[in-house]
């Protein structure tokens, strides 16, 4: 997966799957910096993913204010040949002042064992976790 | 108001809600007193409702939330934000 360099951060695009429906997010930003990864409403509820009554909340305080997001596990959340079935992820308005998809946290990238290749600007499965990956892609992502 | 009359006064329904007062206590946030905002018809609406005050209003602590919730249990994290380049 191609990393793209834009207002100085870095990007890529996310395939979401939940409830067998498909989303592509294109500016999901990669973040080591953020534990969790996030979602925007505006763009997941194109695939029906709202918030239910029971839903665990967090508030998230910081620079910027404080704000309140659910979470929920989806079918699967995919970077490129990186892929994780049954995911938590966070869903919150973000409203940060820049175009953004979501987060992609470090959640994300210490379970699929990614590699972030700054001189080729791209991002990768590591040897041994592609393997596994591929077995993985066929169930459900 | 407290939670549970909030609960009372506004059964089944989806608000956004203003926190009064409130204390930390290890990664939870208990709130112990809160005014009601706005009420929604359903959790898409609440979203969008949500993101506009929040959008006018980001210092101010703002909650969507369903009264089917029996136990307003919120956690909490910091988040030292992202630098834009430019």
């Amino acid at each position: 997966m191609k990393i793209l360099i834009q207002d100085g951060l870095p990007f890529v695009t996310a395939v979401l799957i939940y409830r067998g429906k498909r989303l592509i997010l294109e500016n999901m930003l990669l973040d080591t910096g953020s534990a969790s990864t996030i979602l925007s409403t505006d763009q997941v509820q194109k695939v029906g993913l709202i918030p239910s009554p029971e839903d665990p909340l967090h508030e998230i305080r910081g620079v910027g204010g404080v704000e309140i997001v659910f979470s929920r596990k989806v079918d699967c959340l995919s970077v490129g040949e990186l892929a994780v079935e049954g995911f938590e992820v966070e869903i919150g308005a973000m409203e940060y002042g820049i175009a953004i998809d979501g987060i992609v946290g470090l959640d994300f990238l210490t379970q699929t064992k990614a590699i972030i290749n700054f001189d080729r600007l791209e991002m990768i499965a590591s040897g041994s976790q592609r393997q596994v990956n591929l077995g993985n892609l066929e169930l459900s992502c | 108001m407290t939670w549970n009359e909030i609960r009372q006064h506004f059964p089944g329904q989806w608000l956004v809600v203003e926190v009064i007062e409130a204390r930390s206590e290890g990664h939870e946030r208990i709130l112990d007193r809160i005014g009601v905002i706005d009420i929604f018809p359903d959790g898409s609406s609440v979203m969008k409702g949500y993101r506009e005050l929040h959008r006018r209003y980001p210092d101010r602590e703002l909650l969507f939330v369903h009264t089917d919730r029996e136990i307003l249990d919120i956690t909490q994290r910091k988040w030292v934000g992202i630098r834009i380049g430019i």
